[in-house]
Order: structure tokens, then sequence, then C-alpha cells
């Protein structure tokens, strides 16, 4: 196989032609043998026609009816019933096998002179001769008739004579076609010999073209190939110059060309490109070295950043707890607060009660006042009455002293007597004006009494009122301190979870002061990197350098 | 000699008291229009009808306070031209008492334009004006005002019950 594969196009292409022609003429003279043994008179076909003949030699012919007409002679001759019944079952027998070839015959025969001649010649007079033996002869055998046994003899006779006829003109017939035939098939096989001789020169001229041909286009293509092969070559040693030669057409090999034309110029493009890629490349790698070193210059200060902010945090929590405590106290005072509202709620409440009271108290001693003034206003008119009373008096005693000087003499006792009258009248007088002075004193008093008390029971109403406000007013203080003790509570436990925050933001501190040591420890690490970096792009460069790239 | 004592704005004067017909207590006057000073109205004294002087508003020119002690002393005057009765009531306060003191003149007074008032008199620890009745009305007037009495009617023999 190897001897294969190391051969040239060219080669592989003769070898594969030589094969082709040695299995064609193999192939030809085997054809040719078997041709020469099965044609027609040829050594098979006559041990066939042998075996045939040797059959039809030996075995009565059905459509040929000499058996029938025989057995029929016999049948006549024979005087044994036993026989005689025997011979009919023959004959019977011979006319079912005639009847069934006769079918045969008239449908595999091909219409023409010989199936006229077959199928209606030789066919005809043969069931006559049927028909007449078994409807005329066989009925006169049993009504043992001798004449017309004879008689219908005879006519079968003749019509036996008329099929032999017949069928010797079929015999003569067929002879005839079967020598045809077979000179037919003779001139047929010695012409297709011929012809197969001339169409295997023609398939070997062919196959010798098309050789030469493709050994033509295996040259181009080999030629091409290895242009291709060498450009190849010339590009694997880095030198992307070489040109490749311009191709026409659009078969594989031209394709292979263009396809490694593109190669070479993409591949040029790209080593120029990776040139200044790994130009760019060392300057980034210079700027990651810069920007690493500014890094990490940027973690230490945000080490020392969370260092205080660790501190302050501390700070807050520890300010938080102090709060707390502070919080916890002034919920103690809130507490204390709320009691003595509700104590001072409770003594309001007693002092309600004792308002309550003194307002009753007061009411009725205004009532009493009332009271006491219309009793003065009735004192009052008694003494109008008596001041009446008495200024009546003293000018009854005017006139009567006026009457008595005008008596004269006589009338000077009763000028003495109405003198005493006036006297009495004017005690009277100044009697009740004392009497109306004092009433007037004590309906002022008690009018001022009155006074203060309606002043007094007002005062006590808003006393009353002002109590129940400063009872409700401590009411509100009470539930005020009761919600502010609620508020303390989520005040407490708002400083809680500030004091945990604080303590988790100080855990999160340490973890973002040990993640800022972590990342300046993967800085150091990034610069040796960025090292190999730069140490990897300059071998790249001189790798590159290999290259020549064209302009 | 019976005076009948009463005040004007503090001050004591005196009629006599055989002048005086009657004290009555003090009752609604009907005021005359367009009537000479000191004239407080009329009123029906037993069928007569009466003027008033109100002796306050004719000395103080203040009209005589409402007092349970002002009271009317009916007069009976003689006229000077036809020598007949004629009554007039003399409004003053403090008409309560009498008195039997004739008194001193201590002064005689004419004083012009007030006729009415006459002569000073000390009795006991205070000074009495004495009223001359006949002067209290102008002469002019006493045609309109006092109406002629029945001749030879005489007042003072004239007892009449004392009104209440």
């Amino acid at each position: 196989m190897s001897f294969f594969r190391n051969l040239g196009l060219a080669g592989k292409l003769l070898l594969l032609v030589g094969v082709f022609v040695a299995v064609f003429a193999a192939f030809a003279f085997v054809s040719m043998r078997t041709l020469e043994t099965v044609r027609v008179n040829g050594p098979v076909y006559r041990d066939i026609i042998q075996g045939k003949d040797i059959i039809a030699d030996v075995l009565p012919p059905p459509q040929y009816i000499i058996e029938t007409h025989l057995v029929t002679l016999q049948l006549v001759e024979e005087a044994d019933p036993a026989a005689q019944a025997a011979l009919i079952e023959r004959g019977n027998a011979l006319r079912l096998e005639f009847e069934s070839r006769h079918e045969y015959w008239r449908r595999t025969l091909s219409p023409g002179v010989l199936a006229d001649a077959m199928n209606v010649t030789a066919y005809r007079p043969a069931l006559e001769y049927l028909d007449t033996r078994d409807k005329e002869l066989l009925p006169a055998l049993k009504a043992k008739d001798e004449a017309r046994v004879r008689a219908i003899l005879a006519t079968l006779k003749q019509k036996y004579e008329a099929h032999r006829r017949a069928v010797d003109e079929v015999v003569r017939m067929a002879t005839a076609q079967n020598a045809q035939l077979e000179k037919a098939a003779e001139d047929s096989v010695r012409s297709s010999s011929r012809d197969l001789l001339w169409l295997g020169a023609l398939v070997v001229a062919v196959v010798l073209l098309i050789a030469w041909v493709t050994g033509r286009m295996a040259d181009e293509l080999s030629r091409r190939i290895g242009k291709a092969a060498e450009v190849a070559a010339q590009v694997a040693s880095g030198d992307l110059t070489a040109s490749v030669p311009e191709t026409s057409g659009t078969d594989e090999s031209a394709r292979l060309l263009f396809a490694i034309r593109r190669m070479t110029a993409d591949l040029s493009s790209l080593v120029t490109r990776v040139k200044q890629a790994s130009i760019e490349l060392m300057s980034t790698a210079t700027e990651f070295t810069a920007t690493s070193r500014q890094q990490e210059s940027a973690i230490s200060g945000f080490g020392s950043s969370t260092n205080e902010i660790a501190a302050a945090v501390k700070e807050i929590s520890a300010t938080s707890a102090e709060l707390l405590a502070t919080m916890e106290g002034v919920n103690a005072v809130a507490a204390q607060t709320a009691q003595l509202a509700e104590g001072g709620r409770s003594g309001l409440r007693g002092m309600d009660e004792t308002m309550h009271q003194l307002e009753q108290a007061t009411s009725a001693i205004s009532a009493r006042l009332s009271a006491i003034r219309e009793k003065t206003s009735d004192i009052s008119g008694v003494v109008t009455t008596i001041t009446k009373v008495a200024d009546q008096t003293n000018l009854l005693s005017v006139n009567a002293a006026i009457e008595a000087e005008k008596a004269g003499e006589q009338g000077l006792g009763f000028l003495v007597l109405a003198r005493e009258i006036r006297r009495l009248a004017d005690q009277t007088a100044v009697a009740t004006l004392d009497i109306e002075q004092m009433v007037r004193h004590m309906q002022s008093a008690v009018s001022a009494g009155v006074m203060e008390m309606d002043r007094f029971a007002a005062d006590v109403k808003r006393g009353v009122s002002s109590s129940q406000q400063v009872a409700s007013q401590l009411g509100q203080i009470i539930t005020q301190v009761q919600t502010l003790s609620e508020r303390f509570d989520s005040v407490n436990h708002g400083m809680r979870s500030q004091s945990q925050g604080a303590r988790q933001i100080s855990e999160a501190m340490a973890q973002l002061m040990d993640g800022a040591r972590q990342s300046a420890t993967s800085l150091k690490e990034f610069n040796a990197a960025t090292a190999h970096l730069r140490d990897a792009v300059t071998s790249l460069k001189e790798e590159i350098s290999h290259f020549k790239v064209p302009g | 000699m019976l005076r009948i004592v009463f005040r004007v704005k503090d001050e004591s004067y005196g009629v006599p008291a055989g002048r005086v017909v009657e004290v009555i207590p003090r009752v609604l006057l009907r005021p005359v229009a367009a009537s000479p000073p000191g004239v407080a109205g009329l009123f029906v004294y037993r069928g007569t009808v009466t003027p008033v002087v109100d002796l306050s508003l004719l000395i103080a020119g203040e009209p005589c306070p409402d007092r349970l002690s002002s009271r009317i002393i009916v007069l009976a005057l003689r006229s000077r031209a036809t020598n007949g009765r004629r009554l007039v009531g003399l409004l003053a306060e403090g008409v309560t008492a009498v008195t039997m003191e004739s008194g001193d003149v201590q002064a005689s007074l004419l004083i012009p334009g007030a006729p009415y008032l006459g002569d000073v008199a000390r009795m006991g620890d205070r000074l009495v004006q004495l009223i001359e009745p006949e002067a209290l009305i102008p002469d002019e007037l006493y045609p309109v005002l006092l109406l002629e009495s029945p001749a030879g009617e005489d007042p003072e023999s004239t007892r009449r019950p004392v009104s209440s």
C-alpha cells in the first residue's frame, strides 16, 4: 500500500486504467465463451432438443387422434363387454387429454397460419370424429346394430383421414418454421458476437482517451498543488512576501491557490496587527505596572481609612450603649411620672366630689339668702306702714294744735295733748327710721351675701370644671406616658439594633481590612504577572520579527 | 302766739297758726302755664280751686323735695282791696311741728322784691324768719288767682273737719 501511496497522481491513474482494461478483457472472454456454449445449435441447445425428440418419438401425440382411432377400431372388434367398458373408459380419457392439450395450444400459439392449421383445420375433423363416436357409434354398439356400426365406422374413417392430412400439414409447417427460426438465431448470434467485439474495442479506446485526458488534468493539478505547497512552505518558513500566481477558473485547485493567496494576505495583515498589538501590549503592561503601583498605595490608604472607620464605629457602639442606659433611666422616670399622675388623678377625683358637695351647699345657702331677702322686703313693707301711720299722727297733732290755738283759752289742754301725741309720733318716726335703716343694712348685707354666694358658686363650678379638665389632662398624660414607654421600647430596640449594626459594621471593616490585605498581596502577584506578561510580549515580538512582511 | 315752723333749704321759717286753715299732705297739683314765679299749681281744697306757692322755689329757686314731711299749709288771706277771704297753699318741707314760743324779734327786715319775708325771731337755739302770708301773692294777681269767698263768711270762725 505504501507503494501506491507514494505513487504520483498520473501513475495512480495509469495503474487504475491498466487494471480496468485487464478486468474488462477478462469479462469479454468469459462472455464470449458463455455465448458460444449456449447458442442455438450449440452443445447445450442440441442436448435439450435431443431430450424433447426422445419424448416426442416415444409418446403417442395427444393432438393426433391415432390412438383414439385404434381404440375405436378395437372397441368395434371387441365382443367382451368388460373389455368394451375398459376401452370406452380409455377413449373418454383420451378425449379429455385431447381437449386439455387443445386448450393449451389455443392459448399459447400466437395467431398465424400455423395456429389456424393446428387449432381449426386439424381440430375440427378430430372434434367431429369424437362427437360422432360418442353420440352415434356408442349407442349403435349398445344396440348391437352391426350395419349401422359399419356405416358410422366408415364416416369415422373419413374424418380420421381428414384429420391426419391436416396434422401432416401442421407437421410440415412446424418443421419449416423451426428451420427458419434456427437459421435466424444462428445469424443473430453471429452478428451479436461481431457487435460485441466492436463494442469492446470502442470501450478500450474510450478508456484510453479518458486516461490520457485525466493524465493531462492530473499533471495540471499536481503542478498547481506543487506551487501551492511551495508557497505554503515559504509561508511556513516565515516569508510572507511569496507571491502566488493568478489563476483563472473556479475548480478546486484554483480555489486552493486563491485561498492560499488570501491566507497569505490575511496572515501578513495579521502578523502586522500582531506586531502593532504586541507594541500596544507592551505599553499596556507598563501602564498595568504603574496602575497596580497606584492601586497598592490606594489600598494602603484604604487600610488606614478602614482603621479610622473601625475606631469611629467602636465609638458609635459605646455611645449607643450609653444612650441605651440613659433611655432605660428615662423609661423608669416616665413610669414613675405615670404613677404620680395616676395618684394625682385619684386625688382630683376626691376633690371633684368635694367640689360637688360644696356646690350643692352654696346653692342651698343661696336659697336661704333669697328667703331672707323676701322676709326683709316684708319687714320693709311693715316699716313703711308704721312710717305712714306716724306721719298721719304727726299731721293730726299739728292740725289739732292749730285748732286748739283757734279755740283760745279752752284749747290749751288740748294743745298739750296734741303736743304729746306729736312727740309720740316723732319717736315712732325715729324708731321706724332706725328699723328702716337696720332693715336696709340687712338687705344690703343679704344682697352682698347672695352676690358673694353666686360668685362663690361660679368659682366652685369653675373649680369643678378645672378639676375635671386637670383630670382629663392627667389621663392624657398617663396615656401619653404609657405610649412614651412603648416608644422608649422601640427606641431601645432601635438602639440595640444600632449597636448590633455597629458591631456588624466593625466586623465588616475587619473583613474589609483583610480584603485590602489580600488585594495588596494579589496586587503583588499581579505585578509579577505583569512582569511575566512583559517577558511574554518581548518573546512574542522576537517571534513575530521572524515574519517578513511586505511593505 | 302759736306758730307753724317749717324748713326751706335747711333754714327755718314760720307762719302764725291763726292764719292756718289746715295742714294737709302733699297732693298732685295741676300746673298753670305762664304763672308768676313761685306758683307750683292749682288744687281743689274742699270745693275751692286753691293756688299753691312753692316757698323753696320762691326763696332758693329749687322745687321742694318730695319727702313725707313736705306738706301743704292752707292759709286764709284777707284781700286788701275787697277785704274778702281767700285761700292759698304754701308748699314746704319739715312741716311737723308747732311752737308756742313767741321769740324776740331780733331784726326787722324789709327786703325789696321779697315782701313776703318778714321779721327774724330767735326761738330757742335757732333763728326763724316769719313769712307774711298776704305778701306771697302780688296784688295784681289776686283777682286772677284768688276767688272771692262769699262775703260775711268768716274763715276763722268756720270749723272744718281735718282731711285725712
